[in-house]
């Protein structure tokens, strides 16, 4: 690959990254998770280069060297996918810890987070709880009677099973 | 290269980017770092530049390598 290096003499991998593609953020992170299994410095042009130098902690072949670096690339793009995530779920995420924490603040501190979150933009639907609606409606047919056996007519009822003694 | 090591003198020189790596933190991690023996540190274009010289028997590059890995360390857990 272009942009992997590797030195397998010195069970190393140079991989270079740009920056407007994967920021420097994510690699700092990418590369936390792979400290038990290899050694990173981070150099170059934070704008235009950022060079990785990876190098395995265990002596390892090239294919496996190869691999490592691969899964390093395969560790930023997991990164930078949460990272979109979380800014996309951000708003979301905390208007629903606001509401969470401001349900036993009473009224006047509900009110002030509706308002926080008109100015956000959110377009919840507000659900008015004043009334209770009436559950109850008309049956004039009595259809809504719930069906019990003993208020079945012209039906004849399993006779009762009784028990033999001897 | 940013890792140096001079068998001869038995020192590793660690050439450390300040853009990456915040000097307050490099200065952290020689306080946190068990590094024994001398140590020096000056600063030249934008980097850090540590001369590390050891207690004989140690893996000089290794050493460099896990200043480094602590480095990160500390960068991720200040960023979070």
């Amino acid at each position: 690959m272009e942009n992997i290096e590797l030195i397998q003499k010195e069970n190393k991998a140079v991989i270079s990254v740009n920056p407007k593609i994967f920021p420097l953020e994510i690699i700092y992170s990418s590369a936390y998770v792979f400290l038990d299994k290899a050694y990173f410095v981070i150099d170059g042009d934070p704008k235009t280069k950022i060079k990785v130098i990876m190098k395995a902690k265990k002596k390892i072949g090239k294919e496996k060297l190869e691999e490592l670096a691969l899964e390093f690339h395969n560790e930023m793009v997991n990164y930078s996918s949460y990272a979109i995530q979380s800014a996309k779920n951000q708003a979301v995420r905390e208007a629903i810890i606001k509401r969470a924490l401001a349900t036993n603040l009473g009224e006047e501190a509900a009110e002030e987070i509706a308002g926080e979150e008109e100015k956000a933009g959110g377009k919840a639907e507000k659900i008015d709880f004043s009334e209770e609606k009436d559950l109850y409606f008309d049956d004039p047919e009595g259809i809504a009677e719930p069906w019990t056996p003993e208020k079945a007519k012209g039906i004849k009822k399993p006779a009762k099973k009784q028990k033999k003694v001897c | 290269m940013c890792i140096k090591v001079d068998f001869g003198k038995g020192e590793v020189l660690l050439s450390i980017n300040k853009t990456f790596y915040p000097k307050a933190l490099v200065e952290q991690a020689i306080r946190e770092m068990p590094l024994e023996g001398e140590i020096s540190k000056k600063e030249e274009k934008g980097r850090v530049v540590l001369r590390v010289k050891p207690a004989s028997g140690i893996d000089l590059e290794a050493l460099g390598f896990e200043f480094f890995n602590y480095l990160l360390f500390l960068v991720k857990n200040k960023a979070g």
